[in-house]
């Protein structure tokens, strides 16, 4: 089906909130933030800054008329630091002016004294300094303690990930304009409407009927603004209520990256046992979460980590904990895969570790513990319709792992400087929001009076094409063409209460809700019809094609005909339906309950060309076969599967956040701080998907997306780390991501003098 | 204006130019960018700002020049070119590429190969994609004019071009000689037949696009989508005529291109004004702007409230030259027309292919030479070649020039030894004889548009085993970029053997100070540095330099 989101991107006709073209009075927002990551604040001074040309107002922490409180599981984050900071970057105050540059040099003009406080960066210093956001949480399954002694080999280890940027391309902003009754209207680029009204009525002191939220698009969101979209658009509002004027604020690059959290880096210490077979008897594992200054996701993040401590394989005896440690950074938070990357790492590396032991290669461990129906995960539940097999088996077949190692085996006898390197990833992922309360979405559907149809629903579109999805289902649901349906922004007012577009769960809970609300739509005019022709038997009346068919035969009416005839005959061509995913539950005591709806498999494989003297290096391949059900838009999933794979190396290889001692962040910009590009890209990026799997909880069998093929990524770490083995067989190489130039360089060779 | 710091001169341009399909005629401030005039003041979004340093390629347009009575179209990126640079010039946004009704084929490969997902990037990519259609369209146009006038080095050079560019990027990181047979068999199995044609083509475009960042689709799509382009202009050719007007006729540009050389010329013919070369700011302004793309970025907030000194456009169309025994590069001369030059070429071959390493096509459309070399980063690529090479700069201020050596050129970090107002008019360096070796090594984090964690360039003689006339240089790993001046006399006439390279380094060693940044920690730089030492030397003599060595 055609994609009417790509031909208006392609155009540059997709309007983004700064695209959008504001009232006039509009006045502009600029940050003030904390050049020291922790300390005391003794004073603020705005007096040259409030003196400067083209400067309306200065607002501090003392200026919120509500609570001075962001944070959403925690309530541990302002929206203005008032008496101490706690990271590099954190907003101590708002400049508001007649542009966007007075604003800047606003902010600019503002100094804040502050007296330093020991700044901690590192998680282990901070975990030793009982640092932590939350109590450690843990999950267990069956006895690791007791089963050491019937391993036949026992390895323990660390292995570290790094941070990630989320570099969506259209930076953070909002707009918000004061409204009568005082309230506001804003207009977000988040993927969490709800939050940001909820914090908004917060911070301003007025009901959450007062603020209106909209979102017209994202320029890509990867998790980036689940949370942190929010603060922007509160100080905006801020700004338009206390000003009485439409106040904009759109980050720079460089502000952007110095304010928000990251990917959370994770140090992790594992400890696994396994039999000379291969087989996987016992795995412990401690995981310490750099969570940065203060909760945000956090806690949620470290939960999803627990959950996917174990990645494709079961495992008998389980003990996983999880530290999340609080630093002077600035608050991490969601990305793409929300924690689960971080957890499968370490069970690769424990894998990795296991084969070099055992003098196997390491996807035969892999694949020799793969889940199976009915095994169980340390969470409690049991794996259902399980493709972890069936996906390898058919990456067997699409491109024979064996012919990966024949590649890399008589290259690397070639070569004495250049060495190939392979590796499998399997990857189950659980769909769901593991806060249960939150997968429940809402759809509004109205039918025009010429047929022409809107949806709204609590769906965010940022690019993973979730409104050509739904507008999928709707046609499906009338049969009628596309270019009848319009996917509507996303507003409060028409999806209340709408979780964040996040969890991958998107699709799958707007669309069901939308799928209710066409089905109930259609029922009604189908009922008309009915009574219109007579017939006896609603089922007998159809809708195909834009034409109704009474007992096949075509009545004469088209679409448009019924649906003004309904119209005049006063049914309501609008419905709003709800939607809840059945069955899930978790009981967060036991660490154990059903908390996915389903879970997502896949298998790739991954090569790579290593310049062992240069430190460089080329992914070569990538071959994925992946578990995407029935697919609601094929080419959009597989550009989905394509981008994750490329964002999951980026994270695995190129792409390092660099903070300092002092926590001030080094890759504070694109020149510095790298993502894959067209050059990077491997030239066999080729992605199958699994056929006949199917998943009744899902609009028409489909399965969830965005985040579980970004873990394939991680295959590219240990692709990278066999080519090196192969230069220095047998040479102890820390476990340490991403794997930079820098870093391969260092574990190929000693330091030099 | 920005009046804190004390800066309030008033600047003015009477701006003419042409936007799309519009003449512009503004009075605006010279210094302002083009991406904030185009989103700010035109109300022409699809053009989108998502790094302010050139980085991302979100921002960019096409700048068309009138040449003769053509209109030769460049990529840029908007977020660093200031308005003083498009006058008398033709700026196309996306606004400007798009058909009332249907798609152009390349908004159509996009569309259809799912090379959009959020659609941020997407306008840069569909203009740097035009542009490499309308190189294609000039070549091609070249081609047949030279076969009809029985040129055949002419007819062949483009194709040669292509080639180069491509076996360099094979074989670039296997380029260690010795037993990289695959290497070598793979590049030399690319034969002439069509599907290879279009998979060079797709290189050549993929280089168009490697300004442009993709941060949904990591670009696997996007390849894809410059695979059908390719093969839609296989199927149509230029057969001779003007590129413009066979792209119009392939629906890739509207009708309206074809109207653009004549309304430039009628705004030449009305002489639109030059910003004045005026001395009287030369003596005050902080700045001296050539291309601007680092200026731009280091100073974003502020550069549009400093007076500059532009350098006037007498001097920006000297060509690159060549006397009895030297090439002489103007200062002016943009990285990508130096890495285009035949005279490069025919001394250096296979350095176009290194200096694709350089930023990206739009940098390297808008950075000049001299404003590398003046910029004193420790690590600029053009300062590492030119450094090895031993190059002469003429320093130019009014009517009066001297000469310095580039070795003498940099006296600390950011320090330079010359007049602030002197110019750069010239770096000259002597032709390379036929036993002169150039090996040209870059790593950086990411290999395309980064900036180097160490650089390193290194020329010689070679006789009979022996080495002479070396000249090393190495950046990354000092306050300034290092011309190695122990290392390279102690390699001038010393035989090459299998243990020359490890006294070699010592010597190196003691000749770098890194210290840890971004862009790596000073071990890792130092480490770094000795292996491309050792690169260099491998890539003459093979195997001389053993794996044990370098431990």
């Amino acid at each position: 089906m055609k994609n009417f989101d790509a031909v208006k991107h392609v155009r540059g006709e997709s309007k983004f909130v700064d695209d959008i073209l504001v009232p006039e009075g509009t006045l502009w927002a600029h940050v003030a933030y904390s050049r020291i990551a922790h300390g005391h604040i003794k004073s603020i001074d705005c007096s040259s800054a409030r003196s400067m040309a083209g400067v309306k107002a200065v607002l501090l922490a003392a200026d919120i008329p509500g609570e001075n409180q962001i944070g959403g599981i925690v309530a541990d984050e302002p929206l203005l630091a008032e008496h101490s900071v706690h990271y590099r970057g954190q907003p101590f105050a708002i400049v508001i002016a007649d542009s966007a540059l007075a604003a800047r040099y606003g902010a600019e003009a503002i100094t804040a004294e502050i007296t330093p406080l020991p700044v901690i960066t590192d998680v282990r210093e901070a975990f030793a300094k009982n640092e932590l956001i939350i109590p450690p949480m843990q999950f267990e399954l069956g006895d690791a303690a007791s089963e050491w002694a019937h391993c036949d080999i026992v390895l323990k280890g660390t292995a570290e990930t790094g941070g990630q940027e989320h570099l969506y391309l259209e930076t953070q902003g909002a707009f918000a304009i004061p409204v009568e009754g005082g309230g506001v209207k804003i207009v977000s680029s988040t993927q969490s409407p709800t939050a940001v009204q909820r914090v908004t009525a917060k911070v301003l002191n007025i009901a959450m009927h007062l603020v209106e939220v909209d979102v017209p698009r994202l320029g890509g969101g990867f998790g980036g603004k689940e949370d942190q979209a929010t603060q922007w658009a509160a100080m905006c509002a801020l700004g338009a209520v206390k000003l009485g004027r439409p106040v904009k604020m759109i980050l720079h690059r460089q502000d952007d990256m110095r304010m928000t959290g990251k990917r959370h880096p994770y140090v992790s210490d594992y400890t696994i046992g396994l039999k000379n077979d291969g087989t996987i008897l016992a795995y412990d594992v401690v995981f310490y979460q750099n969570a940065g200054a203060a909760a945000d996701l956090s806690p949620a993040v470290l939960q999803r980590t627990l959950f996917h401590c174990t990645n494709s394989y079961y495992i008998p005896h389980v003990k996983a904990v999880a530290y999340s440690c609080r630093t002077n950074l600035p608050p991490n938070t969601a990305f793409r895969g929300f924690g689960g990357p971080q957890g499968k790492f370490v069970i690769e590396a424990a894998i990795v570790a296991a084969a070099e032991a055992l003098h196997v290669e390491p996807l035969l461990i892999q694949k020799k513990n793969l889940l199976k129906e009915g095994d169980e995960f340390p969470y409690g539940q049991v794996t259902e319709r399980c493709q972890a097999h069936a996906c390898w088996e058919a990456l067997e077949e699409k491109s024979p792992i064996e012919a990966a190692r024949k590649r890399a085996s008589e290259f690397n006898a070639l070569n004495e400087w250049t060495k190939k390197g392979y590796a499998v990833m399997p990857i189950c992922f659980g769909i769901s929001f593991t806060n249960t309360m939150m997968n429940q979405a809402s759809a509004l559907v109205h039918i025009y009076t010429d047929g022409s149809v809107g949806v709204s629903t609590g769906a965010v579109e940022m690019g993973q094409g979730v409104n050509m999805k739904i507008l999928s289902i709707a046609r499906t649901v009338f049969s009628i063409r596309p270019e009848s349906i319009k996917l509507e922004t996303t507003n409060t007012t028409r999806a209340a209460n709408a979780s964040p577009t996040a969890a991958s769960t998107g699709a799958d809970l707007n669309g069901m809700a939308a799928q209710l609300a066409c089905g109930v739509l259609l029922d009604r005019l189908k009922r008309f019809a009915a009574e219109r022709f007579d017939q006896p038997y609603v089922d007998l009346i159809d809708v195909r094609d834009e034409v109704v068919y009474n007992e096949e035969h075509d009545t004469g009416w088209t679409w448009q005909r019924l649906v003004a005839e309904a119209n005049s005959a006063r049914i309501s061509l609008t419905c709003q339906h709800f939607y809840a995913t059945p069955e899930i539950h978790f009981n967060r005591d036991t660490s154990k309950g059903h908390p996915f709806a389903y879970h997502v498999f896949g298998t790739a494989l991954v090569e790579v060309t290593l310049d062992c003297l240069r430190g460089i290096y080329e992914i070569d391949a990538v071959n994925v076969v992946h578990d995407a059900g029935h697919s609601l838009h094929p080419a959009i999933d597989l550009s989905q599967v394509e981008g994750a794979v490329m964002q999951g190396i980026g994270w695995m290889t190129i792409e390092e956040v660099v903070y300092d001692k002092d926590g001030r962040l080094l890759t504070d910009a694109l020149s510095t701080y790298k993502v894959p590009d067209m050059h990077f890209a491997p030239n066999v990026l080729s992605v199958d998907f699994l056929q006949h799997s199917e998943n009744p909880l899902t609009p028409f069998n489909s399965k969830a997306i965005g985040e579980p093929p970004f873990m394939y990524g991680i295959g590219a770490y240990f692709a990278l780390l066999s080519a090196v083995k192969a230069f220095r067989p047998g040479k102890q190489v820390p476990i340490v991501a991403p794997l930079t130039p820098e870093r391969v360089l260092q574990a190929l060779y000693e330091k030099c003098s | 204006m920005r009046t804190t710091k004390g800066v309030s001169r008033t600047m003015e341009l009477s701006l003419e130019c042409i936007i799309n399909d519009s003449i512009i005629a503004e009075t605006v401030n010279p210094g302002i960018v083009l991406l904030d005039f185009l989103r700010r003041h035109e109300h022409l979004t699809g053009t989108k700002e998502g790094c302010r340093e050139g980085d991302c390629g979100a921002c960019t347009v096409l700048l068309g020049e009138l040449r003769g009575s053509e209109v030769v179209y460049t990529s840029v990126n908007s977020c660093l070119l200031p308005l003083a640079d498009v006058q008398g010039k033709h700026v196309v946004t996306i606004e400007g590429i798009n058909q009332p009704a249907e798609l152009t084929p390349i908004q159509q490969a996009i569309v259809d190969e799912g090379g959009t997902q959020c659609g941020f990037c997407t306008p840069g990519f569909i203009l740097s994609l035009t542009g490499y259609c309308m190189k294609d369209a000039q070549t091609h146009a070249k081609r047949e004019a030279a076969q009809a006038s029985g040129d055949s080095a002419a007819a062949g050079e483009s194709a040669a071009n292509i080639s180069g560019v491509i076996s360099s990027a094979a074989a670039a990181i296997l380029a260690i000689g010795e037993a990289d047979t695959i290497a070598a068999a793979d590049t030399t199995a690319i034969s002439a037949n069509e599907t290879d044609a279009i998979s060079r083509a797709d290189a050549k475009a993929s280089t168009t696009v490697d300004g442009n960042v993709c941060r949904c689709t990591g670009h696997a799509p996007i390849k894809k989508a410059i695979r059908r382009i390719n093969e839609y202009l296989s199927l149509h050719p230029n057969t001779g005529g003007s590129p413009i007007s066979h792209l119009v006729g392939q629906k890739i540009l509207p009708d309206y291109f074809q109207t653009i050389p004549s309304r430039l010329g009628e705004l030449q013919k009305r002489g639109t004004p030059e910003q004045p070369f005026d001395e009287t700011v030369g003596e005050t302004a902080p700045y001296i702007v050539s291309g601007g793309t680092d200026l731009y970025v280091q100073k974003a907030f502020t550069m549009h409230a400093e007076p500059v000194l532009r350098i006037p456009s007498h001097y920006q169309r000297a060509k690159i030259s060549e006397s009895d025994d030297a090439i002489h590069i103007p200062g002016t001369t943009t990285v990508e027309d130096f890495r285009s030059s035949p005279l490069i070429e025919k001394y250096f071959p296979g350095l176009a292919s290194d200096l694709l390493l350089f930023g990206s096509t739009p940098i390297r459309n808008r950075a000049t030479i001299g404003g590398n070399l003046a910029n004193a980063s420790p690590i600029a690529d053009m300062a590492c070649l030119f450094m090895a090479l031993n190059a002469d700069l003429t320093l130019q201020e009014n009517d009066v020039t001297r000469t310095l050596a580039l070795r003498k050129f940099y006296t600390g970090y950011k320090q330079l030894a010359k007049k602030r107002t002197e110019l750069i008019a010239m770096i000259s360096v002597a032709k390379p004889g036929p036993a002169s070796h150039l090996s040209y090594e870059k790593v950086s984090r990411r290999k395309y548009l980064d900036i180097a964690s160490v650089n390193s360039a290194m020329i010689f003689d070679l006789h009979d085993g022996t080495l002479s006339n070396v000249g090393i240089s190495a950046g990354g790993v000092g306050p300034t970029m290092l011309h190695l001046a122990k290392t390279s006399a102690y390699l001038n006439d010393t035989p090459m053997d299998a243990l020359l390279f490890a006294k070699a380094w010592t010597i190196a060693s003691a000749e770098i100070s890194p210290i840890s940044d971004a862009r790596g920690s000073a071990d890792y730089k130092r480490l770094l540095l000795r292996q491309l030492l050792a690169a260099h030397i491998m890539r003459c003599f093979p195997g001389m330099v053993k794996k044990e060595a370098l431990a």
